[in-house]
C-alpha cells in the first residue's frame, strides 16, 4: 500500500525559508471593521440604539406617567417656547399629558410593532420565497401567482378595511401587517434561492444524501441571510410607518395608548396654533425610519462585496 | 524592429483590509512592432494587473508607478484622460477573457464595432461599417451584414470572441493586449481562434501582448515569452529557448508538472511544485520562490538579480541567484 | 507500510457478489422539451442520447468532450441529481433508484469542477467533511470527529484549517476538502467532473497526484470527466469520447491516443495544444 506521498502535499518541505505571513484576521473581526467604517451604518445604529434604549428604560426615563391627565396643564408649549417650563420639557397635549413621556412610551409601540410585524411577515415571505425558488416549476408558478395577487393589493386600503371590520388594537395591527408585508421577503428570497439552487455545494449535499428540508434550512437559508437581514430592516421601517398611518386614521392603536401616529392625529386640530403637538411625534417617526433605513442600507453595502478574495 | 512598448519597473499596489497587496513588483519588458509577447503565469502572478495598468483600467484604489511605461515614445503614466482615450481604441486595444460579459448586451454588434472608429475625426459611418464587415469576414464570421444588426446574446461564446477580436482590430491598432482570450472557450474553438489571431497579427503587423496561464498555447503562438511569478518577471526569452532550456527553477517546475504525451509516463506521479505561492500582502523581500525551491539557500534571502544567461547578443534573462547551478541540472530534474 | 484506516466506524458497504462491473449505464437518455410557441409541437433537445457504458471495478474511465456534449448531464444522472428520461443506471449490479439518494451516497460520490462553489460558504471545513457521517448517523460524535481528522490528514489539510471557512482557503485546498468529503463515506466510485480545470497547473499536479494515491489506497473506481486531453491521457485506462449526447468512440487509452478512428476524436486530439514549440497551430476543418 502506498502512503500518500509528499508530492501531493501542499506544505513546502524543501526549504526552511518561509515568507513571514501576516496573522489572518478572523472573519467576524473583519466584518466588524467594515461595519464600523461605514458612516451611514454607524450613524443609523447609534440613533437606533438610543431609541431602543429609551424604549427599554421608559419607566426610568419618563418624567411623568404618560397616561396621567391634568386638564389644568393642557397644551403647555415645549421648553424652547417662552411659556414652557422644565416640568414638561416637551410640553403637554390636549389632555395635559406630558409629551416627553408619551414620546418615550410611544417608541415602545413603534418598535414592538416594527419587530413583530417584520418577524411574522419575514417568516411567511421567506418560507414562500425559498420554496418557490428551490422547487421551481408548478410550485414557483403558484407562489408567484400568490405574490402577484398580494402585490396588486393596495396595502393601506386593505389594512384600513380589515381594521375597520375587526376594530383597531395593537394586536390587530401586528397581525394585519404581518399578513400583508411579506411580499418583499418572498421576492428577494426567491431570487436569492434561485441563484443558489444550482450551486455545486447544493448538488454535493444532495449527493451525500441530504434530505430536502435539510438542504433548505441548513444549506440555503444561512446563505441568503445577508439579503434577508436587509429586507427585515426595511420592512420594519415600513411597518412602523403603516402603523402610524393606521393609528392616525383611528384604526390602529387605540387611545389612551401612546403611539406616535395617534399623537399626530390627536393634535391635528391644533396644527396651526400649537404646531409642536404634531411636529414632535412626526420628527420622531422620521428619525426612527431614517435610522432603520441607514442600518439596512449599511448592512447591504457591507455585505455586498463579500465574494471570492 | 523598433520597440513599441517599453515598460520599466512597473509596480501596482492595492490597499486591502489586511494591508497593502503588492500585485506587481517591479517588472520590465519590451514589445517590438509586430511581435507576439506572451505573459504567462498562474493565478495571482500579476499578469492581469499588468494588462489593466497598461490600458489605464486599474481599479480606483490601485496605486500604479513605473520608471517608464512608454507606448511608441509616449509616456502612459500621468497622461491626461483625453490623450489616453485617443490612444486606447485607436492605437492600443484590448481583448478580454469573458466573451459572455465583455460585450454590451443593450447595443447591436454593428453599433459596438463602429463605436471606436467613429471617435476618430473624419471617419464616416459608411467607412466604419465597411471596415466592420471586412473584419467580421476576416475573423471567420459569415453573413457579416446581417450580424451587424444582431445582439450579443444571439451569438455563441466562440462567435462573440471573434467579434471582440474584430472590434479590437477596427482602428488598426499597433498593439493589442489580449487577456486570456481563449480560456473560456472549447478546445476546438480555441485552436481556431488562436490560429486566426496569429494570422491577423502577422498580416496587419500588430504587436500583441498575449496573457495566458496555458503553456501549451504559449509554445504554439509566441515569439517571445515572459514568465511571471508572484508579481515579478522571473524569466524572459524567445519561445524556443524557453522550452528547450528553461533557466529559472519555477519555469522548470512548471514545465515538469504538465503531463505530456511521450514525456510523462501515464499513471506515474507528476512532479508537482511543493508549497504554495506566498502572500504578497505586506513586506515581501528576497527571492519570492525560495520557499518552494530545491536550490534555495541563505543567499536567496536577498533580492535576486535579473541575469542574462545567453551568450552573444541573444537574450535570456532569469531572476535567480542560482542560475548557473540550475543550468547544470538536467532538464527533467524537478524543483522539488 | 501502514494501511491507513479511516475508522472502523464507517463500514464499507457490502460488496456485491463478485461482479466486477462497478457502474453500468443502460441506454441512458435525457431529453428536454423545447416550447416552440402555442401551435407548434414542442421540439426536443437530446442532452444525453441512448448512452450505454460499463465502468469496471478499479479502472479509471475518462469521459472527454466539449461543452454541451452532455457529459455533465450524464454525471448528474449517475449521481441521482437528475432523473433520466429513459434507461437506467446500475451500481454494483443493482439498479439505482434516483430518488433514494441516501443509499446511493454510500457507493458513488462526486467531485465537482468549481472549488469556489462546491463548498458551503457558511460552514467550516470540519463541518463540511463531517456532514455525510452526521446525515447517515455513522458513529458517535467523537468517532465522527476522529474520522474527519483522519480523512483531512489524508488529503493533506493541516489542522489549523479545520475551523476555517472556504473563503479562507486556496482553490487547491478547497478541492482537497471536496475530495475528503467525497471519500468519508468510503464509496466505491468517484465521479470527477473536471476536478482540476479551475486550478493552476502547479496545483493541478498536486491534486492529480492525490487522486492517484487515493485510488491506489482505497481501490477506487473513477469516472474522470475532462476536456484536457493531456491530463486524461495521464490518468485513465480507457477513454469514452462524447459528442452531442452520444458516445462516439470508446477505446483503451493507447488506442485512442495513437490511432483514433472517429473524426470528432481526431479533431479533438488535433486541437489539444501540447507545450511543444515549433509545431504551430493545427488547422481544423470546422466552420465557425
Amino acid at each position: 500500500m502506498t502512503t500518500i506521498s509528499t508530492s501531493s502535499m501542499p506544505t513546502g518541505q524543501t526549504s526552511g525559508f518561509l515568507q513571514a505571513t501576516l496573522k489572518p484576521v478572523p472573519l467576524w473581526r473583519r466584518k466588524l471593521n467594515r461595519m464600523l467604517g461605514h458612516r451611514g451604518l454607524v450613524l443609523g445604529a447609534v440613533i437606533l440604539a438610543v431609541i431602543v434604549l429609551a424604549a427599554l428604560f421608559a419607566p426610568l426615563l419618563a418624567p411623568h406617567d404618560p397616561f396621567e391627565q391634568n386638564v389644568s396643564q393642557r397644551l403647555i408649549p415645549p421648553i424652547w417656547n417662552a411659556l414652557g417650563s422644565w416640568d414638561h420639557v416637551l410640553g403637554t397635549d390636549k389632555l395635559g399629558r406630558d409629551y416627553l413621556s408619551r414620546l418615550i412610551y410611544g417608541a415602545r409601540v413603534s418598535l414592538i410593532i416594527g419587530c413583530a410585524a417584520a418577524l411574522i411577515s419575514g417568516a411567511i415571505g421567506t418560507t414562500l420565497g425559498v420554496l418557490a425558488g428551490y422547487f421551481g416549476g408548478r410550485v414557483d408558478a403558484l407562489i408567484s401567482y400568490i405574490i402577484t395577487t398580494r402585490l396588486s393589493m393596495p396595502v393601506v386600503l386593505v389594512a384600513l378595511a380589515m381594521a375597520s371590520l375587526v376594530g383597531g388594537s395593537l394586536k390587530v395591527v401586528i397581525i394585519l401587517l404581518g399578513l400583508l408585508l411579506w411580499d418583499r421577503f418572498a421576492v428577494v428570497t426567491r431570487s436569492a434561492t434561485q441563484q443558489l439552487r444550482d450551486a455545486e455545494f447544493i448538488a454535493a449535499a444532495k449527493a451525500i444524501g441530504a434530505s430536502t428540508p435539510y438542504i433548505l434550512v441548513r444549506e440555503i437559508l444561512p446563505n441568503i441571510m445577508s439579503a434577508l437581514i436587509v429586507v427585515i430592516t426595511l420592512e420594519m421601517a415600513h411597518a412602523i410607518l403603516l402603523e402610524a398611518t393606521l393609528s392616525f386614521l383611528g384604526l390602529g392603536v387605540q387611545p389612551p395608548t401612546p403611539s406616535w401616529g395617534l399623537m399626530v392625529s390627536e393634535g391635528k386640530s391644533y396644527m396651526f396654533f400649537k404646531p409642536w403637538v404634531i411636529v414632535i411625534p412626526g420628527v420622531a417617526l422620521a428619525v426612527l425610519v431614517l435610522a432603520i433605513n441607514l442600518v439596512g442600507d449599511g448592512l447591504r453595502d457591507v455585505n455586498a462585496p463579500d465574494g471570492r478574495n | 524592429m523598433s520597440v513599441l512598448l517599453d515598460v520599466k519597473n512597473l509596480r501596482v499596489d492595492l490597499p486591502t483590509e489586511n494591508g497593502m497587496l503588492h500585485a506587481v513588483r517591479g517588472i520590465d519588458f519590451q514589445v517590438r512592432r509586430g511581435e507576439m509577447l506572451c505573459l504567462v503565469g498562474e493565478s495571482g502572478c500579476g499578469k492581469s494587473m499588468t494588462s489593466l495598468a497598461l490600458m489605464g483600467l486599474l481599479p480606483r484604489k490601485a496605486i500604479c508607478t513605473a520608471d517608464r511605461m512608454a507606448f511608441d515614445g509616449v509616456e502612459l503614466l500621468g497622461l491626461p484622460d483625453k490623450k489616453l482615450n485617443q490612444l486606447r481604441g485607436q492605437r492600443m486595444s484590448m481583448i478580454f477573457q469573458e466573451p459572455m460579459t465583455s460585450l454590451n448586451p443593450a447595443y447591436t454588434l454593428g453599433n459596438q464595432l463602429c463605436e471606436a472608429m467613429l471617435e476618430k475625426p473624419g471617419v464616416t459611418r459608411a467607412e466604419a461599417r465597411e471596415r466592420a464587415i471586412y473584419l467580421l469576414h476576416r475573423t471567420g464570421i459569415g453573413n457579416a451584414e446581417d450580424r451587424l444588426r444582431q445582439y450579443p446574446h444571439q451569438l455563441s461564446g466562440g462567435l462573440r470572441q471573434r467579434v471582440m477580436i474584430a472590434m479590437a482590430l477596427m482602428c488598426g491598432p499597433d498593439l493589442i493586449i489580449a487577456d486570456e482570450p481563449t480560456t473560456a472557450l472549447d478546445v476546438t474553438i480555441q485552436a481556431q481562434i488562436l490560429r486566426m489571431i496569429r494570422e491577423l497579427q502577422r498580416e496587419f503587423g500588430t504587436a500583441v501582448v498575449f496573457i495566458t496561464h496555458d503553456l501549451g498555447v504559449v509554445s504554439r503562438i509566441a515569439d517571445r515569452v515572459a514568465v511571471m511569478y508572484a508579481g515579478q518577471v522571473v524569466e524572459t526569452t524567445d519561445v524556443a529557448q524557453l522550452f528547450a532550456a528553461p533557466r529559472h527553477p519555477y519555469t522548470r517546475g512548471l514545465l515538469n508538472c504538465i503531463p505530456v504525451r511521450g514525456k510523462t509516463l501515464p499513471g506515474s506521479k507528476l512532479q508537482a511544485i511543493p508549497g504554495v505561492v506566498p502572500s504578497l500582502v505586506g513586506d515581501v523581500g528576497g527571492c519570492v520562490f525560495r520557499n518552494r525551491c530545491s536550490l534555495a539557500d541563505a543567499a536567496c534571502e536577498q533580492e535576486p538579480p535579473m541575469v542574462n544567461t545567453a551568450a552573444g547578443d541573444k537574450i535570456h534573462y532569469a531572476r535567480c541567484h542560482k542560475v548557473t547551478a540550475a543550468d547544470a541540472m538536467q532538464l527533467s530534474e524537478v524543483a522539488a | 507500510m501502514n494501511m491507513i484506516d479511516i475508522g472502523a466506524v464507517a463500514q464499507a458497504p457490502s460488496a456485491s457478489s463478485g461482479s466486477d462491473i462497478a457502474l453500468e449505464l443502460c441506454a441512458l437518455s435525457k431529453v428536454y422539451a423545447l416550447k416552440r410557441g402555442m401551435f407548434k409541437a414542442p421540439g426536443e433537445i437530446k442532452a444525453v442520447n441512448d448512452v450505454s457504458l460499463r465502468l469496471y471495478r478499479g479502472e479509471t474511465l475518462g469521459l472527454v468532450g466539449e461543452s454541451g456534449c452532455g457529459k455533465s448531464t450524464l454525471a448528474k444522472m449517475l449521481l441521482g441529481l437528475l432523473e433520466p428520461t429513459a434507461g437506467n443506471v446500475l451500481i454494483n449490479g443493482q439498479e439505482v433508484d434516483p430518488t433514494s439518494r441516501k443509499d446511493n451516497a454510500r457507493h458513488i460520490q462526486p467531485i465537482f469542477q468549481d472549488p469556489y462553489s462546491s463548498l458551503n460558504p457558511r460552514k467550516t471545513v470540519a463541518e463540511i467533511v463531517g456532514l455525510p457521517l452526521k446525515l447517515h448517523r455513522i458513529g458517535t460524535s467523537a468517532e465522527q470527529q476522529q474520522s474527519v481528522r483522519k480523512i483531512l490528514d489524508l488529503v493533506g489539510m493541516p489542522e489549523r484549517t479545520y475551523g476555517q471557512y472556504p473563503n479562507q482557503l486556496s482553490g487547491g485546498q478547497r478541492q482537497r476538502v471536496a475530495i475528503a468529503r467525497a471519500l468519508i463515506l468510503q464509496p466505491d466510485i468517484l465521479i470527477c467532473d473536471e476536478p482540476t480545470s479551475a486550478l493552476d497547473v502547479s496545483v493541478q499536479a498536486q491534486i492529480l497526484n492525490l487522486l492517484l494515491d487515493l485510488k491506489a489506497e482505497f481501490g477506487l473506481t473513477y469516472l474522470f470527466i475532462s476536456h484536457d486531453l493531456g491530463v486524461v491521457e495521464h490518468l485513465v485506462d480507457r477513454v469514452a469520447v462524447m459528442h452531442k449526447g452520444s458516445i462516439v468512440e470508446l477505446e483503451t487509452r493507447e488506442k485512442i491516443f495513437s490511432d483514433a478512428q472517429h473524426p470528432y476524436t481526431r479533431m479533438l486530439l488535433a486541437s489539444a495544444l501540447t507545450p511543444e514549440p515549433g509545431l504551430g497551430i493545427p488547422e481544423l476543418a470546422v466552420s465557425g
